[in-house]
């Protein structure tokens, strides 16, 4: 062991205050650039907030992989949800004719669209995976309107930070920031493999975030709401009903 | 070689108390106090404390210590002869960073063998490529019930979901292993930590020097005082191979599995094969990881808890000084 000297011991404070200074600098930059998870504050959520923050800083941008026709999954796997009620039912039997989407919060033209009139978009197409966080996979084709198109359709203001989306599910909803929200892989998906959306994968509508987990891939769609602030929505104050439910908010990993 | 009753007389300023086999030494003190060249070498001499019950070779070895300073650029273990350069107090046997990352590194993988098995029971099944659910064949399946109905098990439950807080845990670990390693990594390139204590010598790479290793282990020899100061060939074998292979291979096929990441960093995933590919071998890995944790405390156990755990935990080390001492 050595011993401890006058000089160890100044270098050694000297580095500490660098360091603390340092988080606390690179706390606020994080802060100033949006790169705060919501649920960071959660219990083990400071390895979220890292997680999150890096991801951003290393490839806000990036494209999910996108595969080939040849790698569509055969057999795709969707996990059962909770009945979806006599409602559900009815406008199902009506081919959703009367489904609606719902846009509001910090737009300049808050707007209620309508199945067709959302078909009607110009549409894009991707070949991505989905992962859930259990483990499993799949690939297929998916087609649908960008939810950039969508924003500025609605005028959505300079101030928004998220977009807070919701199930016909009642209680199912999540967010997302502006990185994945204008991402162009980010899609109100209204196909898949070819074929309208079937109901088991999330039809009519179905947000299809294709750099998360499948819990931000919304099933049975119907409304968005452009925000800059996620925490007030929902009980938990995390920015989602699966934070609020005890999982991360941000679901890139 | 000097009696213990020389040293006695020589050096009255250390304390040494003689008890039922056990002699200690109180090196500190020794070192403080002693300020002639001589004496601060012998000082150097008692820097140990002897254990005459363990398998040294009996009470009369004990009493007696070899006079060989460390040498901090000694290097391997083949090469034995050590000069007396400059006195200085002995180092420990691991070095103070060795020790704390070792610590926390147990820590963090401990964190993620929990969290990971937890979140490998949602889906107990494993599949090579990029695609695998339930209606695909997988290679590897656990046969284990699991946290989710949506899994055919054969089990008439299903276990409580546990992968909230097990995913949050398991990627704070993740950054704490990550942080630690390089931390660790950075450290031991700079102070030749791994050219020292990890890296095999030459000379004991032959067939005939690690066949007779291999040998002594299987025979369940005791490991002999030499080991006390420093890691035998099949060691830094296996510290090598779990250091420099096992776990950035688990941090690689970690980060395969993040969208995200992928997105960024496509061939991260497309190098290993795809992404189920990467969960399987993170489960592979993981297994390996448990086996040597495994072999590692029953090495342990079996060379001595105590002073081996007090090494990795106060720097000491307690055997007669037969080898040069190495930091770290």
């Amino acid at each position: 062991m050595s011993e401890i000297t006058r000089r160890k011991l100044i270098a050694t404070g000297l580095a500490t205050a660098a360091g603390a200074t340092g988080v606390v600098f690179a706390a606020k930059l994080a802060q100033r650039h949006g790169l705060i998870a919501p649920d960071a504050g959660v219990r083990y959520g400071t390895g979220e907030a890292l997680t999150y923050a890096a991801q951003r800083v290393l490839g806000s941008h990036a494209n999910a992989r996108e595969f080939s026709r040849s790698q569509i999954s055969e057999n795709p796997f969707a996990n059962e949800v909770d009945p979806l009620g006599d409602e559900f039912k009815r406008l199902q039997d009506a081919g959703f004719v009367d489904w609606r989407l719902k846009v509001d919060g910090m737009a300049a033209r808050p707007t209620t669209f309508s199945l067709a009139e959302i078909r009607s978009f110009p549409s894009s197409s991707q070949i991505t995976m989905i992962g859930c966080e259990e483990g499993w996979t799949y690939i297929a084709e998916w087609t649908g309107v960008p939810l950039s198109y969508i924003l500025d359709r609605v005028g959505a203001s300079p101030h928004v930070r998220y977009v807070v989306y919701r199930s016909f599910q009642h209680g199912w909803w999540e967010s997302i920031d502006m990185s994945d929200a204008l991402h162009p892989q980010t899609l109100v998906a209204t196909g898949m493999n070819g074929t309208d959306l079937p109901v088991p994968f999330g039809g009519p509508l179905r947000l299809r975030v294709a750099r998360q987990l499948g819990y931000k891939n919304i099933k049975y769609l119907n409304q968005l709401t452009l925000t800059d602030n996620p925490k007030p929505f929902g009980k938990g104050g995390t920015g989602g009903s699966s934070s609020d439910a005890g999982y991360a908010w941000y679901a890139g990993i | 070689m000097l009696s213990l009753e020389c040293l006695r007389l020589c050096l009255p300023s250390i304390r040494i108390r003689t008890g039922a086999g056990r002699i200690v030494s109180d090196p500190e003190v020794g070192h403080k106090r002693a300020c002639s060249p001589r004496s601060r070498l012998l000082a150097h001499a008692l820097f140990f404390e002897v254990e005459s019950s363990n398998a040294l070779g009996g009470p009369l070895r004990n009493m007696s210590a070899t006079l060989r300073m460390p040498n901090r650029d000694a290097g391997r273990r083949s090469d034995p002869k050590t000069a007396i350069q400059s006195p200085e107090i002995l180092p420990a046997r691991h070095a103070a960073l060795v020790r704390l990352t070792h610590w926390l590194t147990a820590l963090a993988f401990l964190a993620l063998l929990v969290t990971g098995g937890e979140i490998v029971l949602s889906h107990p099944r494993f599949y090579w490529g990029e695609t695998g659910n339930v209606n695909t064949r997988p290679w590897l399946n656990l046969h284990l019930p699991s946290s989710r109905n949506t899994v055919p098990t054969g089990y008439g439950y299903v276990l409580p979901d546990q992968n909230g807080w097990s995913r949050y845990l398991h990627f704070e670990a993740a950054w704490l292993l990550v942080a630690t390693g390089l931390l660790y990594v950075i450290w031991g390139l700079f102070h030749g930590h791994f050219r020292r204590n990890v890296f095999p010598a030459r000379a004991d790479l032959t067939v005939k020097k690690c066949g007779s290793s291999i040998l002594s282990h299987l025979r369940f020899e005791r490991p002999g005082p030499e080991d006390a100061w420093s890691y035998n060939v099949l060691q830094r074998i296996t510290y090598l191979v779990v250091i420099f292979v096992l776990f950035p291979l688990m941090i690689w096929t970690g980060l395969a599995m993040s969208l995200a990441f992928d997105a960024a960093f496509p061939a991260t995933v497309t190098l290993l094969g795809g992404h189920q590919t990467a969960r399987s071998l993170h489960f592979v890995v993981t297994i390996l990881i448990l086996l040597f944790m495994i072999v590692h405390l029953c090495m342990v156990v079996f060379a001595g808890f105590l002073t081996r755990m007090r090494a990795m935990i106060t720097g000491r080390v307690v055997a007669p000084r037969e080898c040069p001492g190495r930091e770290g």
